[in-house]
């Protein structure tokens, strides 16, 4: 597995990694042109707080800042030298998915995709995964070079799109990386910042996202940009209600990251009905009607939303009929799913626990029929076998209903384990479902089986020693049995058709193989 | 208690309508003899099977070849019960006349039930465990997990009243140490619960309402070690009831091949 | 804060627990059923061998139950030999199927094609101790045979039934009137019972007899009648009787004679009267003495054969080792023999040099004569018609055209004593002939019966070097005893011809006399009995009418009265009749689910007794 040039990188990367224990010096931070929109008076307040998450990090020309399809959840600023943004042209990009128990028949490779729109989806993609670009989309397929004083990396990180572009330094570049935290607050600290990163937003991603939207999918160039320019980027903290049922219909609503629990009210409860993801979109029903909002809209986590008003979505619908016809079709599809979960409320109960446990983030979560299972342990031995002895998985864990959810990896759609692999060992080939770890580069750091919320990452003991004794762990998690050509062993080896691998992209399939 | 692939249940039906049909048409065109003709074809058919039988374990290995294991599961269950049905047509539906004879039938039959016997259990006990009971363990980690709900307990009664200590001492701890299987359970899966939290009830309206608290998770503590003594009752039962099926399984392969080795020398 | 209850798992381990491991049941089990087959293999090579058996044999063979070599070949099976060594030890030939074809169609060509029936093919053994090996399902007589009692077809002896009469003068009427009459019996059906008495041991009636059955009314005083005087040249008296030395002759008195002016007569007869059975027999010799000869041979050639066979049939199983080998060249012999004589024949027999030669007489012939060319012409057709060999004779020629032959054997055998073994050769394979059998034939059935009985002993000699016990004696001497009772019957028949010589040769005008006489010697015989061609017909009555199948009445009398299968039999006048409705009263019971239909209920396969 190993060879020298994987050693050299894994020696950079842990060199980088320590660079990001120290945090920025605030006199540096107090130069650079970043904190400008702040406020002189609180300005030093501001750098104080951030700084823990600010880090000055080097890199020698040629060398590799972002990696296409990977994470980041950390935005870049550069201080000093030059970086080239180089993308791949979209061919390239195409989504590649690996059969597998769970991905229905129509869309494994080679399979016409499945038409039938889901209802809140946008385009039914292939994995969800590739939808938009954290990086400038208007280069083409070409290059891009970022001078001092540039931005990069910030959408990615807020949205957790995978890094749609490869960034490497031309000459001996400086930057400070800003994590996740400290964007944060530099967003709610600095309106200028907040004003540059959405007017970058709008500039490279906005007018890609709307794309992805089947809704602006045939609209015209010009149209887009007006558009684009004058719609208005919110974000949500997590609980917070983005709109409630009853409210009069003002706005058009597009989710570009995070998760958005849609609801309906009956009597006192709450019903789940579904959520929207990134590239969903809400509101189209009550604008078509002229009416209230039919659904409860509430973030689940830090959501970011695109808003068009009335008046532009008039616009939008008057300009092109048959986006109307679409939106009208989607939005009868919606309210029959609304009466469906109001006359019938079990079936929100799934949806309900998806939004509380998080496996709506899942991409394949492994389930088990506890009123068929045997406890026999095939799918643990299958797995053990697919994996030189050791399960990936733990046949335990929290059960719903008939339902068992094991201790397995789910594929989140964003998957926090990797955002803090100080090693890149964690990847996710773009299109694929699995996120796997790299056992010669992982070192046993143990980040990401503490990050991970579901606890589904297992540190393994190797059978090497450190010099001082201790066994060398690794992390180990679920991996789609990348190796086996059937998919999944778990599924496969069950004899009683008690294991099922579903996404919760689909909530239709989920409530249908679940209730 | 419906079959999970109805397709499978209908294709084996329709199998053996159409062995017994063969038989039927077999014995009245020609002498039946498990010797000749169609009732050696039938026992070549039985013991073909039942080598492919002895096969499932195989499945672990690699499923590749013959599908899923849930298809090779099928395919076990099925076609056991269709080669003890060849079995039958094979004697022609007589009686056996000697030692060899009557051993192989009642070692084909005795597999034959256990194996459906174990059909039963595997489609029965998932029920109950799932619809009856809360918690759900891995049947190794069972002991452990009850020593941790000891631990949790004596933590909780650490710091209470006397009255409560000396309650839980008296009534509560013996039932929280160690499993305690129990046949019962196979019959009712909720057996003698409402009699164990009986003195929880009791004892809640003795305590002051500071400590009902303490009883009740008490009582929740027992409800969930009681469920643990069902899982370990019943998983256990599903682990073990392979010995009655397997070794006269492997007992009647043996006899199978005397039984051939004498056909072909006599 | 409760504490919450928990769905699902209470804490978390770090890593699952060790796995099960894979085999932990199956590799035991399979260590122990290995070893279970070792032990059991091992058995049956030191000799625990009923483990090997899939079943008991049937009670009748439990003395050799463990030993599997009195019976299989390894790997062959039951071999039909194995069978025969007990139950056929003089190679009579009756078990196989080729008897059966000749038995049920009396077609020795038929019995020759016959295909070679394995007899565990039916007798299906190793079915527990109980069960009954001879019990054979109609499956297997449907190999042969389609048909069930519904298509039974009517019974032969039936149909022939007009052709010949039992040898008796009897009519059913008189003689129920006369049984009423003297018991005072009100129904006719309760009068059968009077002289149809059940033999308990045969399960079926006691045969017709003088003594017990017709005396009480035909005999007075023993005696059946009176005899008018008949000529003493005709005729011996009870001296003469006596010089013969005929051992019956003892109970004849000499007042019951009465001898007067050359003439012999007797007030009373009795049933069965050595006298008047010696003077039938002797005017039989002196007025047709060629038919005479011709039984006497036949009795003679029986004897012959009968010996023979006695010889053949000592079986192999108690021969030493010296004498098989002996009958082993013997049959060595005998067997290749015959193949040569067969092949010789169907060189000779080549019916297109036959043809050939007739025609050469033929155009030769045509111009000296005419008429004799065309009767050449016709032989010509005749010869090329008929193919190899001469054709057979038809059944009813066949026994004339026999009798003819013994009788100018007996003239050969007369004129010169010196000719008298190969005559008594001749005589021996004239009378071995079948009807439909051609002398080919015959050579291929002495040849293959040569050739099964050389495979027997030499299974028979591989046995003795394995060691297999011998065959209880009592099963060897089984068709000994027959055939040594066939043999006494046969020359005691001969005894008493032989003691009537012939002198002269006597013109048909003396013949006729003496036929006169005869019947004047018979007439109280001729009462009940009938008289052909001087002797005394056979009576049949006391026989089981049925040949191929068999049948007792006990269980159907004790269903059903006697008239509901011979309904008017109280009327009947003639002796042949049996007033029997045939397969019909049959059917009325045989039915399903009434009384079996089985074909093994009337029919037999193998033929009884010594042919």
């Amino acid at each position: 597995m190993s060879n020298p040039v994987d050693r050299t990188q894994l020696q950079q990367r842990y060199e980088r990694r320590m660079q990001l224990m120290v945090p920025a010096e605030p006199d540096l931070l107090a130069q650079q042109s970043l904190f400008a929109g702040i406020p002189e008076k609180a300005r030093p307040k501001v750098i104080d707080k951030v700084r823990r998450y600010i880090h000055l990090v080097r890199y020698e020309a040629g060398d590799l800042v972002l990696r296409e399809a990977e994470y980041s959840d950390s935005a870049y600023f550069v201080v000093d030298g030059a970086a080239e943004v180089v993308l791949t042209s979209e061919n390239e990009m195409r989504a590649k998915v690996r059969g597998g128990a769970h991905v229905p028949a129509a869309q494994r490779p080679n399979a016409r995709p499945d038409v039938a729109p889901y209802i809140g989806r946008g385009s039914a993609g292939l994995s969800g995964t590739v939808i938009l670009s954290a990086l400038p989309a208007d280069v083409g397929a070409g290059s891009l070079t970022l001078g001092p004083g540039e931005v990069f990396g910030e959408i990615g990180a807020l949205s957790r799109y995978p890094v749609s572009a490869t960034v490497r330094a031309v000459t001996p570049l400086t930057l400070l990386q800003i994590r996740l935290p400290g964007l944060r607050m530099l967003l709610a600290s600095s309106k200028d910042f907040k004003k540059s990163v959405e007017e970058r937003y709008r500039s490279r991603i906005l007018s890609r996202a709307l794309r992805q939207v089947p809704l602006f999918a045939k609209v015209d160039d010009s149209f887009l940009e007006d558009i684009k320019r004058r719609a208005e980027l919110v974000s949500y903290e997590p609980g917070q209600v983005i709109v409630e049922e009853g409210a009069p219909a003002e706005s058009f609503l597009l989710v570009i990251g995070g998760y958005v629990k849609v609801s309906v009210r009956a009597g006192a409860t709450d019903l789940a009905l579904t959520y929207l993801r990134k590239g969903d979109h809400a509101g189209e029903s009550a604008l078509l009607l002229d009416d209230t909002w039919p659904f409860t809209l509430q973030a689940l986590e830090h959501v970011e939303v695109v808003k068009l008003t009335r008046e532009m979505f008039r616009e939008v619908t008057a300009a092109y009929p048959d986006v109307e016809d679409a939106l009208w079709v989607e939005s009868v599809a919606r309210l029959k799913a609304r009466g469906a979960i109001k006359r019938q409320p079990t079936s929100s109960e799934y949806v309900q626990m998806a939004m509380e446990t998080g496996l709506i983030h899942g991409e394949s979560v492994l389930l088990i029929d506890l009123s068929t299972c045997t406890r026999c342990d095939e799918c643990v031995r299958g797995c053990a076998d697919a994996h030189g002895g050791e399960p990936r998985f733990l046949r335990e864990g929290t059960k719903y209903h008939r339902w068992l959810v094991p201790t397995a990896c789910y594929q989140c759609t964003d998957p926090v384990c990797m955002i803090d692999c100080p090693t890149g060992a964690i990847t996710r080939q773009v299109g694929t479902l699995e996120v796997t770890i790299d056992p010669p580069t992982c070192i046993g750091c143990g980040n990401c089986a503490n990050r991970c919320p579901w606890g589904n990452i297992t540190m393994v003991e190797k059978e090497e020693k450190r010099p001082d004794g201790k066994p060398i762990e690794i992390a180990t998690k679920c991996d789609l049995c990348l190796t086996r050509p059937e998919g999944p062993a778990c599924v496969q080896m069950c004899p009683h058709g008690s294991a099922v691998r579903i996404s919760f992209k689909d909530l239709d399939r989920v409530t249908s193989t679940l209730t | 208690m419906r079959p999970k692939q109805p397709l499978n249940l209908s294709i084996a039906a329709a199998a053996g309508l159409v062995m017994v049909l063969v038989y039927a048409i077999g014995a009245w065109l020609a002498p039946w003899s498990p010797k000749r003709g169609l009732g050696l074809f039938f026992g070549i058919v039985a013991s073909l099977v039942f080598v492919f039988e002895m096969a499932y374990p195989y499945r672990r290995s690699r499923a590749r070849p013959l599908g899923t294991a849930r298809r090779w599961l099928q395919a076990h269950v099925y076609l056991g019960a269709l080669a003890f049905l060849a079995v039958l047509i094979h004697t022609g539906f007589h009686w056996p006349g000697g030692f060899m004879g009557w051993a192989l039938l009642l070692l084909s039959a005795w597999t034959t039930l256990t194996g459906l016997v174990g059909v039963w259990l595997q489609k029965w006990l998932p029920i109950v465990m799932s619809e009856g009971l809360r918690v759900e363990a891995l049947y190794e980690r069972i002991p452990a997990l009850i020593e941790h709900l000891l631990k949790e307990a004596d933590a909780l009664v650490a710091n209470a009243s006397e009255v409560l200590e000396r309650f839980y001492l008296a009534e509560v701890r013996t039932r929280l140490a160690g499993v305690e299987p129990s046949w019962s359970y196979l019959l009712d899966v909720r057996a003698g619960r409402e009699r164990a939290l009986e003195p929880f009830r009791r004892m809640s309206s003795f305590v002051d309402p500071a400590e009902k608290e303490i009883v009740n998770d008490l009582m929740t503590i027992r409800m969930e070690k009681m469920d643990l003594d069902v899982h370990y009752s019943l998983q256990g039962i599903l682990r073990r009831w392979l010995i009655v099926h397997v070794p006269p399984a492997a007992v009647l392969m043996a006899l199978l091949a005397v039984h051939i080795l004498a056909w072909v020398l006599y | 804060m409760p504490r919450k209850p928990t769905w699902g798992t209470p804490t978390r381990a770090e890593h699952h627990p060790p796995l099960r491991k894979k085999w932990q049941l199956l590799f035991p089990s399979a260590i122990a059923a290995g070893a279970l087959a070792v032990i059991l293999l091992g058995g049956h090579l030191v000799g625990a061998r009923t483990t090997f058996s899939p079943g008991s044999v049937t009670g009748g063979h439990g003395n050799i139950d463990a030993s599997c070599e009195q019976c299989h070949t390894t790997g062959r099976g039951v071999a039909n030999v194995r069978c025969q060594r007990c139950h056929d030890p003089s190679s009579a030939g009756r078990l196989t199927a080729s008897a059966h074809v000749l038995f049920g169609s009396g077609d020795p060509r038929k019995a020759a094609a016959a295909p070679d029936v394995a007899c565990a093919r039916c007798h299906v053994e190793h079915k527990g101790r109980r069960a009954s090996i001879s019990a054979v399902p109609d499956v297997q007589c449907a190999q042969c045979h389609f048909g069930n009692l519904r298509r039974h077809p009517e019974f032969a002896v039936l149909k022939a039934s007009t052709a010949e009469a039992p040898g008796m003068n009897f009519g059913h009427q008189k003689h129920i009137e006369e049984v009423m009459k003297g018991q005072a019996m009100s129904g006719a059906a309760q009068t059968c019972g009077s002289c149809h008495q059940k033999n308990g041991a045969r399960r079926d009636f006691e045969p017709i007899n003088f003594d017990q059955h017709c005396a009480s009314c035909h005999s007075k005083q023993g005696s059946v009648g009176a005899i008018d005087p008949v000529p003493l040249t005709d005729v011996v008296d009870l001296e003469g009787l006596r010089s013969r030395g005929i051992g019956a002759a003892a109970m004849l008195r000499p007042e019951e004679f009465e001898t007067s002016r050359g003439k012999i007569a007797r007030p009373a007869v009795r049933h069965r009267d050595p006298w008047v059975l010696f003077n039938l027999d002797k005017i039989r010799a002196e007025s047709d003495p060629e038919a005479f000869a011709g039984e006497r041979a036949r009795i003679e050639a029986r004897i012959a054969s009968l010996e023979r066979r006695l010889a053949a049939a000592t079986p192999f199983a108690a021969l030493d080792r010296a004498a098989l080998q002996e009958r082993a060249t013997a049959l060595q012999r005998e067997s290749e023999g015959a193949s040569q004589r067969l092949g010789a024949l169907s060189g000779a027999g080549d019916a297109s040099t036959g043809v050939a030669r007739i025609q050469e007489v033929e155009t030769g012939l045509r111009a000296a004569d005419a008429g004799a060319a065309d009767e050449v012409s016709k032989l010509k057709d005749a010869a090329s018609a008929k193919g190899a060999g001469p054709a057979p004779l038809p059944a009813a020629d066949f026994e004339a055209r026999r009798q003819e032959v013994l009788g100018l054997l007996e003239a050969v055998e007369a004129a010169d004593p010196a000719l008298k073994p190969r005559t008594a050769d001749l005589r021996r394979r004239i009378v071995a002939l079948v009807p439909g059998e051609n002398a080919a034939d015959l050579l291929a059935r002495v040849r293959d019966q040569r050739q099964a009985s050389l495979d027997r002993l030499r299974d028979e000699m591989k046995l003795r070097d394995q060691g297999v016990a011998p065959p209880r004696a009592a099963l060897l001497d089984a068709d000994r005893r027959e055939i040594m009772r066939a043999l006494a019957d046969a020359r005691a028949q001969l005894a008493s011809l032989a003691l009537v010589t012939t002198t002269a040769t006597l013109s048909d005008e003396e013949r006729q006399k003496k036929r006169e006489t005869a019947v004047v010697l018979a007439a109280a015989c001729t009462k009940c009995h009938l008289l052909k061609a001087g002797a005394l017909a056979p009576v049949r009555a006391a026989r089981p009418v049925l040949t191929r199948a068999r049948f007792v009445h006990e269980p159907h009398v004790i269903q059903a009265d006697c008239a509901k299968c011979h309904p008017g039999i109280e009327a009947s006048k003639v002796s042949k009749d049996l007033n029997f409705k045939g397969i019909q009263s049959c059917r009325e019971c045989h039915r399903s689910f009434q009384a079996s239909q089985d074909c093994r209920e009337c029919h037999l396969f193998h033929p009884k007794g010594v042919p």
